[in-house]
């Protein structure tokens, strides 16, 4: 738990996710001290849930847990997970952060991360971090690769029966634990706050009421697709049938001034042909449909990609359909314009349908730390041309999803020019006070 | 730091204050442990498909498969042979109501 007192550092970095981390390592590796916030249990954001990783089909868990596990053990890094930034200011120079440590009612230095709590724990919960695709308990640890490996108690959930308590080897549950409140000074600080998915789905544009339970998020299939995930292979969440048939639903919620979301989520096309190749591993037999307004296959090997995944069968309909229904046997039906056949109204069914859902930004700056959103509510990059990392605020970068969607490798190079943005500031600022 | 007689007052203060959560919470629970009870006592019978568990328990399919998964990940199943397009589930032994 931190202390009451100030603790000092070079730079703050704001969000644990890869750009993060890939920022807090580079300023670590320079010799900078750096704080890092999350406010998750957990430090490796959105790409610690991924599956693989397009277009090279690496597993992101291989890539990220070094990350991870590096951060953690660096001598210059500092974690703090459960943490919530109440507001950042400049005063006399530097920068003070105020911090809410929430409380995860055991002991971080006592818990040895055994996991006999969740064994014990009568509740069951939601695991959100399995796409709610299955349980957790109310006593619980994140998932298997989480850093730190600690427990923490979902209050809201938890009948403090005492169980957790009693079969604990190191007594490390603390009910009494309460928030705690503290101030973290630097000179610098990287905003990398990533981003969460649409959580309304957008169900005037897809259908109402509810969309049933074979509707699901791309983040929810990467669970399914990943090797520890809820079923440990592709099932229907609905009733656990194989799926023979699974469509992606492109843009779904951005590039829809309607839904107020009006950009490119700028990831979906790639992450979609790679979760259908991985199908197509997965599943050798199920059709496999893509439905999109148009492909955008910008970056390095991504055009070869496609190429493949068209190669490989997956199939690609240019249209932007609704969802129909629901039929009895569980299967989805979608309704779209055939605009490259010119039938008119189609309708087709699938087991399955993987919504390509909009990029929304994780946090939002205003009224917190002294730089502003932009009009899609992503953090404001006054020159995103010639310096896509610097913000209104001297002293203060962003990096990877925090000012806009894109992809990992874009994220990674960001923050590479954050993390130089913010020791170039500070190495000016200590040498114009040595010359002083 | 908290002598022990303080820590237990303040404990017991802390559930009184939420004890109509504790309450709720709890009924959950039992809810919870007498569906993975009806699954298990399905399953003891022989494995099952998460669609025969279902319409033999009275879950819906969605729930069914729900708990199979926590029962999974917890210990207490394990996923059998393949029976047309759905998975057979079976026990891994006796003890599921302990999930």
């Amino acid at each position: 738990m931190p202390s009451n007192e100030t603790q000092k550092f070079d730079s703050l970095v704001l969000g644990g996710g890869i750009a993060g981390l890939a920022a807090a390592l580079d300023l670590a590796d320079a010799g900078y001290q750096v704080a890092v916030l999350e406010r998750d249990a957990t430090i490796g954001g959105q790409m610690i849930r991924l599956s693989k990783v397009f277009p090279t089909l690496d597993c992101a868990s291989c890539i990220t847990t070094p990350k991870m596990a590096a951060a953690a053990h660096h001598p210059n890094i500092t974690l703090f997970t459960m943490c919530r930034l109440e507001g950042a200011q400049r005063v006399d120079g530097k920068l003070e952060a105020r911090v809410t440590q929430l409380p995860r009612y055991v002991d971080p230095d006592k818990c040895i991360g055994c996991r006999q709590c969740e064994y014990e724990c009568p509740v069951m919960v939601d695991d959100h971090e399995q796409g709610g695709f299955t349980a957790r308990k109310a006593i619980y640890i994140p998932f298997s690769n989480a850093i730190p490996q600690l427990a923490l108690i979902d209050r809201e959930h938890c009948m403090m029966c005492g169980k957790c308590s009693s079969v604990c080897p190191t007594g490390a549950v603390d009910q009494l634990q309460q928030e705690q409140e503290f101030v973290i000074q630097a000179e610098t600080m990287v905003l990398s706050t990533g981003f969460e998915l649409m959580t309304d789905f957008p169900q005037r544009a897809y259908g109402a009421p509810g969309l049933g339970d074979n509707v699901i998020s791309s983040l929810q299939m990467e669970r399914l697709l990943a090797p520890h995930g809820p079923y440990m292979r592709v099932l229907r969440p609905g009733d656990g049938k194989e799926p023979e048939s699974i469509a992606f639903v492109q843009c779904a919620g951005s590039r829809d001034l309607q839904l107020g979301k009006p950009y490119c989520s700028r990831v979906c096309c790639m992450y979609a042909i790679k979760q259908a190749m991985l199908l197509s591993g997965a599943l050798p037999l199920a059709d496999l449909t893509i439905y999109y307004m148009d492909i955008r296959a910008f970056g390095k090997n991504y055009e070869q990609f496609f190429q493949n995944a068209k190669a490989m069968g997956v199939e690609f309909v240019k249209a932007k359909p609704v969802i129909a229904g629901n039929n009895p046997d569980g299967s989805v039906v979608l309704r779209y314009e055939d605009q490259e056949g010119g039938t008119g109204a189609v309708s087709r069914e699938h087991d399955l349908v993987v919504m390509s859902l909009a990029m929304l930004p994780a946090f939002s700056p205003e009224e917190i730390v002294p730089v502003s959103a932009a009009d899609d509510g992503f953090v404001m990059v006054p020159q995103p041309k010639l310096a896509p990392t610097l913000t209104e605020a001297a002293g203060i970068f962003t990096c990877g999803v925090a000012a806009g969607p894109k992809d990992i490798v874009d994220s990674i190079a960001e923050a590479g020019a954050a993390a130089l943005g913010a020791a170039k500031y500070m190495a000016a600022k200590r040498g114009g006070q040595a010359a002083a | 730091m908290m002598q022990p007689e303080e820590r237990k007052a303040a404990l017991k203060a802390l559930k009184q204050s939420r004890a109509e959560a504790n309450k709720a919470n709890a009924a959950q629970a039992k809810q919870q442990k007498k569906k993975i009870g009806l699954i298990a006592g399905r399953l003891a019978q022989g494995p099952a498909t998460p669609l025969e568990i279902a319409q033999d328990t009275g879950l819906s399919p969605k729930e069914t498969l729900w708990y199979l998964a926590a029962m999974r990940k917890y210990g207490k199943v394990n996923e059998g042979a393949k029976s047309g397009d759905y998975f057979n589930y079976e026990l891994n032994d006796t003890s599921a109501e302990a999930c």
